[in-house]
Parts: structure tokens; C-alpha cells; sequence
């Protein structure tokens, strides 16, 4: 939030932008019409953050909206994610949640998959050193490297 | 405009369907239900009910039936759930084909129509991400 820098006159698109190039992932804003009972729905795909927002509402509530789904954005990688079927039993409720496990099951498991693999890439991070051969991480390496030649 | 009941057993099996595969056969369906100690029900009986040529079986039937699809059995009784289930198979179709991680919304106790909408937005996300429509018989 404090690297933000405001656009002045504001302008919620400009923020989207500054967000986008920070993250460096593409943010899409995609008006809706009769979005009734829901204002605005934040989707994140491997790629993308597509944000849509009901379009028949006056421009001060569109910006809103968007600004509250930013917000999602920004907190995303605060928290740990939920998996996917975790967050879709909340809109199923009369779904049996072992059905919706069943189905959204694999997307579950490569968030997990994902968190994992995040873990022990910072977790290799730090501990890569460049004086290799003197630390464990090295010795290691050189195990491996020396496994190359059998 | 109610569903007849061969309509609404046939949209569970086209609907939801076990992961990365087609549809459940009668077979499998019969099977699960029996080894969960439900009533005794054959797949040719399974078959009969999804064509419409029979639709007189019993509550214990389609209340099993409804917890092998996972849905309440009032999907089964009460044409204004069936509508609000559907919808919500339809979202969960829609979830279960597009190539999303993450979701978030503020919702609580959606109607159908707005469930509807959502699934309609999660359908475009692949034609926003440039992919390909998923060949599924069941699209609208």
C-alpha cells in the first residue's frame, strides 16, 4: 500500500495499471450487466486477474467496486490461498462438499502442489550460497553433480 | 417450467461426472449405491428412469440417487430447488472447466439467476485467456 503511488486526479483504471505492471500480471476490467446480488467477482487464472464489475450502476459505485476488488488483488498473497474447492463450497451451499472436492479435487491440489513448490524455492533460496563446496547446500551439489558422470 | 423427472436424472449424470472422465454409467451408480447399503437398484433400472420409460420409483430410490449425486433429495420434489441446484451444478461445471486458481466475491444465499450469471463469467474466461471452448455435450 505505501509503495502505491495515487494517480492524481484519481482514476481507477491508471491504479489497475500501476497494480498490473507491479505484479507483473495483466489486470483486465470486464463490465457486467444484472449482476444481481453480486457487485463484482474477482478471477484469477495462471495468467491473468480478470475483475468484473457491474456496469449498470452509477460511475462512482463501478469505481468502487473495482476498487474493492483490487483490494483482493492486492491481499492475495497475504494469506495463504484456499484451495479452489474450498472456496466454491461457500457459493454451493446444497452441493455435498465431497462431490465438490471430487470435481474441483485437482485444482485443490495444485494449490497445494503450487504452495509447496513456493516453499522450497525460497527455501532453496536461501539457502544457495555462491561459495560452493563449503556449505551443505554445496556439498550437495556436487554430490549430485558428481552422480552426472556414472 | 418443471423439469420432468427423466430430465432431472439425466442432467445429474451429465453434469456431474467424475474427474477428468466422462459420465458415470448405470453400472458404477448401482454399484456405489449398494456397497453405501441403499436399496437395491439395477443399472437397467437406472437407464429406464434417465429415458423416461419408467417414473415410479420410490422415495428411498431417488433419495438415494440424490446422495450418489451429491444434491439434496429435494432436488427431486421441489421444482424450485431443482432450478436453484442446477444452477448450482452448472457453476461448478463451469469452475471445474475453466483454468482458475482463484475466486473471490462478495455473496451470500445467491439466487439461481445470479448463479447463473456467474457460471455465464466463468464461461468467458476462457475465451478472455484465448483458449478453447471445452468440448462438453451438455453446453447450452
Amino acid at each position: 500500500m505505501r509503495d502505491l503511488t495515487l494517480p492524481t486526479p484519481f482514476d481507477v483504471r491508471a491504479l489497475a495499471d500501476q497494480i498490473a505492471a507491479r505484479r507483473g500480471r495483466p489486470i483486465q476490467l470486464i463490465p457486467m450487466a444484472r449482476l444481481t446480488g453480486v457487485c463484482g467477482l474477482w478471477i484469477a487464472t495462471d495468467t491473468t486477474d480478470l475483475i468484473f464489475y457491474e456496469e449498470e450502476t452509477t460511475l462512482p459505485h463501478q469505481e468502487h467496486i473495482i476498487l474493492h476488488e483490487l483490494s483482493h488483488v492486492l491481499c492475495h498473497h497475504d494469506p495463504a490461498p484456499l484451495p479452489l474447492a474450498t472456496q466454491a463450497r461457500q457459493l454451493l451451499p446444497d452441493v455435498d462438499p465431497v462431490l465438490i472436492q471430487r470435481i474441483l479435487g485437482r485444482a485443490g491440489y495444485s494449490t497445494e502442489v503450487e504452495r509447496e513448490a513456493e516453499t522450497l524455492a525460497s527455501l532453496i533460496r536461501q539457502r544457495a550460497r555462491p561459495d560452493t563446496g563449503r556449505t551443505p547446500t554445496g556439498r550437495l551439489h556436487a554430490a549430485l553433480d558428481d552422480r552426472g558422470h556414472d | 417450467m418443471p423439469e420432468s423427472l427423466a430430465a432431472k436424472v439425466d442432467h445429474l449424470f451429465r453434469t456431474v461426472r467424475p474427474r477428468d472422465g466422462g459420465e458415470y454409467s448405470f453400472e458404477e451408480v448401482a454399484e456405489a449405491i449398494r456397497a453405501k447399503g441403499g436399496p437395491t437398484i439395477s443399472a437397467t433400472y437406472l437407464w429406464q428412469l434417465r429415458k423416461g420409460l419408467r417414473d415410479n420409483p420410490t422415495k428411498r430410490h431417488l433419495e438415494a440417487l440424490a446422495g450418489f449425486f451429491g444434491v439434496p433429495p429435494a432436488y427431486f420434489f421441489d421444482d424450485a430447488e431443482t432450478e436453484r441446484i442446477n444452477a448450482e451444478l452448472d457453476l461448478l461445471t463451469a469452475l471445474r472447466d475453466a483454468p482458475i486458481r482463484q475466486i473471490a466475491l462478495r455473496a451470500n444465499g445467491l439466487s439461481a439467476k445470479s448463479l447463473q450469471t456467474i457460471a455465464e463469467m466463468i464461461d468467458r474466461v476462457r475465451e478472455l485467456e484465448g483458449l478453447p471452448q471445452p468440448t462438453t455435450p451438455d453446453t447450452p
